[in-house]
Order: structure tokens, then C-alpha cells, then sequence
């Protein structure tokens, strides 16, 4: 910290003045001594000679004696009714910089997270920021250089060489407007530590780091990594903090929004949860949340939120027709509008999709069973080919494939099935005698480009004596539904030869959903790219036969009763993963999908009609497309088209809310000074708290009352 | 009359009933006593021989001289007589203080001394008188070795108004005139008058041969100005306020008393006075005893209460 020069007087501020109401307490020690004078008794006294000689003595001594405690306690007073006041030494800039003839680098570091963009008075955090930012930068000395940079997450350069020129500076900040990004300010700090101007001290001889921002959000919190970001800045340059933000201003934002399931089925309602989240404020507040499809409002709610809470409002929604929905949630206007808005998509179909690839004939149809005992009731379409045929499918119609003990797949369709889950769809595997160990490992195994891999190995078949289920407590969702039923059956499973399979255990994208009591995984899920692989380790019915014995089966597990509850279940999971191509602001974007019609043009484009071009590959039917981060949340459309052709994809891009939470840090955590009160940091002025030393006057004071008072004889 | 138990507290009486009070000086005497007389004559104490000659009384041959001698010799005596023992009560209005919480007030305290004084000295068959004084004398009882004395001692001391102030030149000089043989002459006072008038009384009655012993009584409050609180303090005598922090002023207060007792203390010395200091709240057996083995030490002492 800088200490103010005590000769360089400039305004004393005063942060609290009201707490100068103390400084009544002034009179205190005057009304104590009238007090005591006018309570005085009259004693009839005989010794008067003695007395009137003991007064000569004293007459003078004691009245200035009376006088220098009267005023020592009545200032001991004053001067802590000004520390109570938080006064702040305010020394411009420009005087400090004449007490030395050095060269000084100012580094001006605007905050433009999306925070920033709350209005307080009609004006957002930023506008005063670059106010701000403006006033400092006009009170520097005017040989003084100046760089510019703004952090949201991460750091950009403005102005990044340093300038004196006052008007170029200035209109550079005038330009700038805030991001939809949050905040990552330890990683930006650390980075403008390590940027050259900072890091350098052959060209300025200090530097001034002015960070300029509203130091909200749980990036900011102060924690050990935020602390040595800090000293790394402070140990080359002078650190300072202005904050603009107002201690009482609140935001509600969507939190989160649950729903049963991504894909809907028309004609069924489903349930919508939105999850909404109030911080600040000091009285609870009604807001309303309301649910748009295609811009027109489907529902409402209003919802009362406590400070500093979260509510949850459901919705029914129900459409009739199918196809891809664009649904908003909305929140009623706040200060901080860019978190109101929460896009999604929902592809409502009148029936999911269900392919089935099966090698030998009708081994899939007890799965079909279970999931459709009725296929016209039934919310399944449901079809079946076999590995030589399915090529001729498109993966894309479908919402689950399952493969059903398939012999052999070319790499090429392994490779579509595998962009077809990377997608956000699911592929289900059931293993049986049919299946090539090497062919399935060289198959699944390695991720291609782009696409990722499953990466298990099949150790070899097993047939022990006793087979018993681990459910594993029911913590998959695959069984959760079975928990607390120990008679479902689901531990019983007639199953007598499986797939021994291996995988790397530390690998996160795989979970075991049910094992056997030896420990092999009898049904396991794995994450490939946003969508899944669900593989059972054994056949999905009695068709499959042992490879010695074809008398044999490799389970009964049709005859269960347990068996179609788990496929239901199974295949809830399975179609419970959004296929809709879902972005955050400032996250590159990028996809693939099938055409094997040479694409000539493919634009991305918001719905107010910004275009921005794709880059994509197209080679062998697939393209790859990727695009710049889009920098605005919203729906947008990736149009691809051909000569005869178009292909339309819609996306969701949605900030990244964590810069909703407004916490405020405590400054006084913080290694350097912070200043967080709005209406100081809208000036320029460098301050200092300075009523630590206001305190030590009191008890230097303090000590010298005592000290005289013993001396003057009051004898304590 | 009232021989207010106040004045005689027997447990006092008890505890001194074997005390003297003698004096170190020749004093004059009517009475054969215990106390030297320049007159010689019959008593107690052997004096001197001297030859016999026709028609002395026989009955005081010392016949041991005259075994040894062969010689007739008389014996001659000091004529021991009795003294008179005056007391003299300041009975201004400065003794009629008593400070907070105090048992009794100055004049109370010296009226209970010189009470129990009286009845020592009559209880030695000595003489006892007693005046009380302010800026004159304004009671006089004369010596009388009879008990109807300390009668009248106590009644006047009990009917005494404390008004006035001190003048112990003028008062002291009056007794000097009363007092014609020599004695033992107890002021009992607070000394509250110019230094110069006590010397000058104490002067007057020194000439006239008499031992003087001077008795300062003051009030516990007086000697330590203990006082906690601002306050005003009205003169008994002078009737002046004063506006007092006792804290402030305490140090300096105490610096006058012990300057005051000093200057006391000197003159007493210089002029074989016996100077005593006693506060109100004391013992008086104590304070008798303190009086009277100041008598009995072969060195001046001075006793501070």
C-alpha cells in the first residue's frame, strides 16, 4: 500500500459521514465535568487557611492542567468519531507522480463479463466502468503511457501499445461494449502478469494495473489460487481496484431446467421443471417465468422469490404436432437482462425410433416385445435390418439403435453408428455367440478423427457353474426403479454365458450399471461424445446358443419377468439424451452428419438475420462443419445447401450463468486495496484508508491522558 | 449536672487509673504533693543533713549519722507540693468541625481529653483548672484540687457554644494573668490562627515559668483531604466558598499541613514546648498516654495523631 505523504494535502473524504455523529460525543467530557461541578455538595470546611494556601499554589497549575486533560479527551473523542467515519486520503494521481521522475506504465483493465451489463439507473456496470476508466485516464500525467485491455474470460488486448495520446485512448474505451462471457479473472490476472509490458522493467520504470470492474461472481471469490494471482501482479507493478458496483442490486437468472424427457411424443403432456435463482436484494420479489415456443407463450407462472434463493415453477406443455420446438423460458426484466433468457430445443416426435440390427433371424424379437407389447399402442416405431442391409439406413431417423448379437459391421458403418451417438444418440449393444472379438475391438475400440471410440475389451466368453446379479445398490438409472424390490427377479436372471469385458476403470465416460457376483460387468453405459453406448454383456434372449453346445442357450433372461421392465428402463435412459445441438456463448461451435450430395454453401445465421459462414468437410457422406463461438445467446440455424438440397440444423446457444451470481467479494480479504463502494469509485483519485491511523491516534491519546493524569495527581 | 459518660469512658479511666501526670519543672504549690516545690520542708523526699541544734524536733535525727559520727545531724526534706494543671479548650468555630463518617468533632474530641485530663489530675490530688478561649477567654474555672472541679468542667464544656474565631495570643495571655503559680498548661486547639499569635501566646505563659504543652487536635479529613469529588467548601469561621477538585488539589493541600505542622514542630522544639498532634477519631487513653509519657521520656517527643 502506498502511504500518503503527509505533506501533500488533499481533500480528506470522508466515507461515512454520518458516523461524525459520534463526534457529539465531544461534549461528553464537558458535560461530565459541568455535571460534576453542579452535583457538588457543600461540606462546612474549618481547615480555609490551609485550603486558601493549597489554592494559591494551584490556582494556575491546576486551571491549565484542567484544561490540557479537557482537551486532550475531548479531541480523543473527535478523533475517533473521524475514524468511525472511514475516511480515505485522496491523493491524485498526477501529485504523486511529482514526487518521483520516473517512468510510469498505466495498465487499464476493463471487466466485460456479462455481469457488467446490469443497469443501475439505466446505466450497466460497464458504461460506468469506461466512465470511469475515462476519468482516470484524463487525471494522469500527461507524459504517463497507457495500455487497455478488457478480461471476461479470458484476456483481449484493446490498446496494447502503450500511448500517451490521450484523444486514441480514449476513443478505444468509447468503443468498447461488454461480452455475454463470464468471468474468469483469476486466469486473466495471471495472464496479464505474464504479459510482457507487465512482466518487463526495462521500459517503465512502474507499473499501474487499474482493474476497473464490478467483482461479482464466484470468480472472484478470494481463495489461495486468487491470492497468488495477486502477488504475482504485486510483485511487479502497483495493483489497484475501483469497483463500480451498487451493494443493492439483485438478479434472478434460469438456473436450470429439467425435463422428463428431450424428446417428446405428441399429444402427451410433459412435465418442464425451471429452476430459478434470486441473489441480492433485501425484500423477496414476484417475477414471472413464462415458457415461448416459436415466440409464442405456452405457459405461465409467477413465482416469489425469497433473497438469495431458488424456486422451482413446473410447466405442462403438450404440442400436437411433431417436429423440432424452439422453446425460451423468460423471466420478467431485472437489472441484469442477459441471464432472463434461456433457450432449448425439443424435438417432439409422434413415435421415437427405434432401429434394430440383428444377425440372426428374429433375436431381437423379445426386446421388440418388451418394448412394444402392443405396437400400436405403442409410442416405438420400431424396425429391423440386419448388418448386411444397414447401410441402407439412415441413422439420423432413429433415436435408439440397438444391435442386437451382430456378427460383423464394416468400419464405415461402425463409423456412421459411432458419429450417430457422438450426436447425442444411443447405441445399444447386446453381445452374443455371434459376435468377433477381434473384429468387435478393432471395430469399436480407437476413436476415428473426431469421433470418439469404445475402447473395451472382450477378455473371452465365460460359462461358470453360478451366475448370480450385484445390482450395484440400484445406482444406476438403469435400475433405480428396481430399488427397494428385492423380488422383482432382477438378482435372478437366468443368465449362463457372458462376455468377459475389460476397460480402463479410471475412465470416467464409463459407468457399470450391473455387474455379476464376481465382479464382471454384466451391463455398462459409456459417454461417446454427447451421446451413449449402453453394452449388455450377454444375449438379449435364449436364442443365443453356445458355440460348443447348441443345445445350450446363453440365458433365458425373456422368460424374467424382470425383462421387460429393464428394457423400458433401458431404453429411457437410452432416449434420454438430447440429440439437439445445444452451444454456450463463446464455445466453438462444430458437428457432423450425413450427405453424400456435395454441399455448396453453409451459413450460420441467428434469428435476426446475422449470417456468419460455416467451414465444414464433406468426405465419403459425412460432413464436418465448425464455425466461429457465436457471441450472442439465442436460436440460430445451420443452413447447409446443395444444388436441389438444403439440410437445416437448429441450435440453442445460452451464456454460461455463472457470472449471475452477484455475491460481492469482500474486499477486505483481498491483498490489495479494494475500494467497493459505488460513489467513491466513480472518481479518479487514488484512494487510501487511512483510519487505522485515526485509531492509533486515539490510543496514542488515550495513553497520554493517562500518563498526565497520573501525573497531575488524579492518581489511578 | 450530667458527668456525661461521653467525657469519662471508663474503659479510659480503667486503662489510665495508674498513670501520673507529673511535670519536669519546680512548680509552685499550696499543697504538700508529689511535684518539687522550691520551698523545703517537710516531706516525702530526703533532701540534705544539717547539725542539730537546742529545741529541734528530735524525731528527725538521722541516727545512722550519728553511729557513725558521733554527731547529731537532722534530716531536711524537699517540700514536694501539689501543681496546678490547666487546661485550656479552643472553643472556636473551627473545632466544632467533624469530618464525614467521623465519630466526634474537634472540640468534642479535646472536651473528652481534657474531661479525662481533669479527672487524672484530680485523682492525684492535684490541682485542675480549665478555660476556654476563642479570640478571649470566655470560661474560666479556677484550680481546685477538689472533684466538684471536674463537676464543673464537664458542665461548662457541655454548655460551650462553638462560635468565633482564634486568637491564641490575647486568649493565652489572659490566662497567663489567672495562672499565678506555675503549672502545667494543656492548649488544646487546631492551631487554626497565625503562627505568629500561637507563638505568642505560647510565649506569654512560658515567661510566666509554666510548662506549656501544645495539643493540636484536627480531623482525619483535615490531615488528608481524602476527598473524591468536586466540591464546595464553606469557611466555618471566614463563611468564604470555595470551589474545590480535592483530587487536583490534594498534593499541594498536604504540602501546607506539613509545612504548617513543621513550622510548629520548629518553634516547639526551640522553645521547649511539648507539641502533640492528635486527629478526632484517636483513642484518648492513647492520646493521655502519648501526653503523658512525654513527661516521663527524657527527650522531647513529639507525637503526631
Amino acid at each position: 500500500m502506498m502511504f500518503p505523504l503527509p505533506r501533500l494535502f488533499s481533500a480528506l473524504q470522508l466515507l461515512q459521514p454520518w458516523m461524525l455523529i459520534f463526534g457529539l460525543g465531544v461534549l461528553i467530557p464537558i458535560l461530565i465535568h459541568v455535571w460534576n461541578w453542579n452535583r457538588q455538595g457543600v461540606i462546612r470546611w474549618a481547615a480555609t487557611g490551609y485550603l486558601e494556601l493549597a489554592m494559591q499554589r494551584l490556582s494556575r497549575r491546576m486551571t491549565l492542567q484542567q484544561w490540557v486533560l479537557l482537551l486532550i479527551r475531548m479531541l480523543i473523542v473527535s478523533v475517533l468519531a473521524i475514524s468511525l467515519a472511514a475516511p480515505i486520503w485522496e491523493l491524485s494521481s498526477g501529485v504523486l507522480r511529482s514526487q518521483r521522475s520516473k517512468s510510469v506504465l498505466h495498465v487499464v483493465l476493463l471487466d466485460a463479463s456479462y455481469s457488467m451489463q446490469t443497469q443501475v439507473n439505466e446505466v450497466s456496470n460497464f458504461e460506468m466502468a469506461k466512465g470511469l476508466a475515462t476519468r482516470l485516464v484524463d487525471d494522469l500525467p500527461s507524459d504517463d503511457a497507457v495500455v487497455v485491455f478488457m478480461m471476461h474470460e479470458k484476456l483481449t488486448e484493446v490498446l496494447p501499445q502503450p500511448t500517451a495520446d490521450r484523444s486514441v485512448i480514449l476513443n478505444e474505451v468509447e468503443l468498447l461494449f461488454p461480452s455475454n462471457r463470464p468471468s474468469r479473472p483469476r486466469s486473466c490476472l495471471v495472464e496479464l502478469s505474464n504479459h510482457p509490458l507487465v512482466r518487463s522493467e526495462a521500459m517503465f520504470d512502474q507499473t499501474d494495473i487499474h482493474v476497473i470492474g464490478d467483482f461479482m461472481g464466484d470468480g472472484w471469490t478470494v481463495g489461495a489460487q486468487m491470492s497468488d494471482a495477486l502477488m504475482a501482479i504485486e510483485e511487479k507493478s502497483q495493483l489497484q481496484f475501483h469497483s463500480v458496483v451498487d451493494s443493492s442490486c439483485s438478479n434472478h437468472f434460469v438456473k436450470n431446467i429439467r425435463s422428463d424427457s428431450p424428446r417428446w411424443i405428441v399429444n402427451t403432456p410433459q412435465k418442464i421443471d425451471v429452476e430459478v435463482q434470486q441473489i441480492g436484494g433485501l425484500d423477496p420479489q414476484r417475477t414471472l417465468v413464462e415458457i415461448l415456443s416459436d415466440q409464442k407463450v405456452i405457459g405461465s407462472r409467477s413465482v416469489l422469490l425469497e433473497p438469495n434463493s431458488s424456486e422451482t415453477v413446473s410447466f405442462s406443455i403438450e404440442f400436437s404436432q411433431p417436429g423440432q420446438k424452439k422453446l425460451t423460458v423468460r423471466l420478467a426484466d431485472d437489472q441484469l437482462l442477459i441471464d432472463n433468457r434461456r433457450y432449448f430445443l425439443c424435438h417432439v416426435v409422434e413415435k421415437y425410433n427405434v432401429l434394430f440390427v440383428e444377425d440372426r433371424y428374429q433375436s431381437s424379437r423379445f426386446l421388440q416385445l418388451a418394448l412394444a407389447p402392443e405396437p400400436l399402442k405403442s409410442s416405438f416405431n420400431i424396425r429391423r435390418t440386419d448388418s448386411k442391409d444397414f447401410f441402407q439406413q439412415q441413422p439420423d431417423d432413429f433415436d435408439v439403435i440397438f444391435l442386437d448379437n451382430v456378427r460383423e459391421l464394416t468400419d464405415g458403418d461402425v463409423t456412421r453408428l459411432r458419429r450417430f451417438a457422438s450426436q447425442g444418440n444411443t447405441v445399444v449393444i447386446f453381445l452374443g455367440d455371434l459376435i468377433d472379438r477381434d473384429r468387435f475391438q478393432n471395430s469399436w475400440s480407437q476413436p476415428d478423427g473426431n469421433l470418439p471410440g469404445l475402447p473395451i475389451d472382450l477378455v473371452g466368453i465365460q460359462s461358470p457353474d453360478q451366475i448370480k446379479i450385484d445390482p450395484l445398490d440400484y445406482l444406476s438409472p438403469i435400475l433405480s426403479e428396481f430399488r427397494g424390490n428385492p423380488s422383482s427377479g432382477l438378482t435372478e436372471l437366468p443368465i449362463w454365458s457372458y462376455h468377459k469385458v475389460n476397460f480402463d476403470t479410471e475412465d470416467d465416460r464409463f459407468r457399470v450399471d450391473m455387474a455379476l457376483a464376481n465382479r464382471d460387468p454384466l451391463l455398462v453405459t459409456c459417454r461417446m461424445g454427447k451421446g451413449l453406448c449402453i453394452l449388455m454383456t450377454t444375449a438379449s434372449s435364449s436364442i443365443a446358443k453356445d458355440r460348443d453346445d447348441p443345445l445350450v442357450s446363453w440365458n433365458a433372461i425373456e422368460t424374467s419377468p424382470v425383462y421387460p421392465p429393464l428394457i423400458q428402463e433401458l431404453i429411457k435412459v437410452a432416449i434420454d439424451v438430447s440429440p439437439a445441438l445445444k452451444f454456450l456463448v463463446a464455445e466453438k461451435l462444430g458437428g457432423s452428419f450425413e450427405d453424400f450430395i456435395e454441399l455448396q454453401q453453409g451459413v450460420i445465421r441467428s434469428e435476426r438475420g446475422v449470417e456468419q459462414n460455416l467451414v465444414w468437410r464433406q468426405k465419403n457422406g459425412i460432413v464436418d462443419w465448425s464455425a466461429d463461438a457465436l457471441s450472442s445467446p439465442g436460436f440460430y440455424k445451420l443452413e447447409f445447401s446443395s444444388i436441389n438440397a438444403q439440410h437445416a440444423v437448429d441450435l440453442a446457444i445460452n451464456i454460461r450463468n455463472t457470472d449471475g451470481d452477484l455475491r460481492i467479494t469482500n474486499p477486505e480479504k483481498w491483498q490489495s486495496p479494494v475500494d467497493a463502494t459505488a460513489e467513491v469509485s466513480r472518481e479518479t483519485e487514488i484512494r487510501f484508508q487511512v483510519y487505522q491511523f485515526f485509531l492509533l491516534g486515539v490510543g496514542v491519546l488515550l495513553l497520554l491522558e493517562g500518563c498526565l493524569a497520573q501525573w497531575f495527581g488524579r492518581g489511578r | 449536672m450530667d458527668l456525661s459518660p461521653t467525657y469519662l469512658d471508663p474503659k479510659n479511666l480503667s486503662d489510665l487509673k495508674d498513670l501520673r501526670l507529673r511535670t519536669n519543672q519546680i512548680v509552685d504549690g499550696l499543697v504538700n504533693g508529689m511535684h518539687r516545690s522550691p520551698f523545703q520542708g517537710h516531706s516525702v523526699e530526703f533532701a540534705q543533713h544539717r547539725e542539730y541544734v537546742a529545741g529541734d524536733d528530735t524525731r528527725y535525727v538521722d541516727w545512722k549519722v550519728f553511729a557513725r559520727t558521733d554527731k547529731l545531724h537532722l534530716k531536711q526534706f524537699e517540700n514536694e507540693t501539689n501543681f496546678c494543671c490547666w487546661l485550656l479548650i479552643d472553643q472556636s468555630e473551627s473545632m466544632s468541625y467533624r469530618g464525614p463518617q467521623e465519630p466526634l468533632s474537634k472540640f468534642e474530641f479535646a472536651s473528652c481529653f481534657a474531661v479525662t485530663m481533669a479527672w487524672l489530675v484530680l485523682n492525684q490530688r492535684d490541682a485542675i483548672a480549665m478555660a476556654t478561649f476563642g479570640e478571649s477567654v470566655a470560661s474560666l474555672i479556677r484550680p481546685s484540687d477538689q472533684k466538684a472541679n471536674l463537676f464543673q468542667i464537664v458542665e461548662q464544656l457541655s454548655r460551650t457554644e462553638l462560635i468565633g474565631k482564634t486568637s491564641l495570643s490575647s486568649s493565652l495571655q489572659e490566662v497567663a494573668v489567672e495562672a499565678q503559680h506555675r503549672g502545667i498548661v494543656l492548649v488544646l486547639t487546631d492551631c487554626f490562627d497565625d503562627f505568629e499569635s500561637i507563638a505568642g501566646g505560647i510565649e506569654t505563659l512560658k515567661k510566666r515559668g509554666h510548662q506549656v504543652k501544645l495539643l493540636q487536635v484536627l480531623d482525619r479529613s483535615e490531615l488528608q483531604f481524602d476527598f473524591s469529588m468536586p466540591l464546595k467548601m464553606r469557611g466555618l469561621e471566614s463563611g468564604a466558598e470555595f470551589s474545590v477538585d480535592p483530587v487536583m488539589l490534594r498534593k499541594a493541600y498536604l504540602d501546607v499541613v506539613k509545612k504548617s505542622r513543621d513550622q510548629l514542630v520548629h518553634y516547639c522544639q526551640s522553645h521547649d514546648v511539648d507539641f502533640f498532634q492528635f486527629r478526632s477519631d484517636m483513642n484518648i487513653a492513647t492520646a493521655i498516654r502519648w501526653v503523658i509519657r512525654g513527661r516521663l521520656a527524657t527527650e522531647r517527643q513529639y507525637e503526631l495523631g
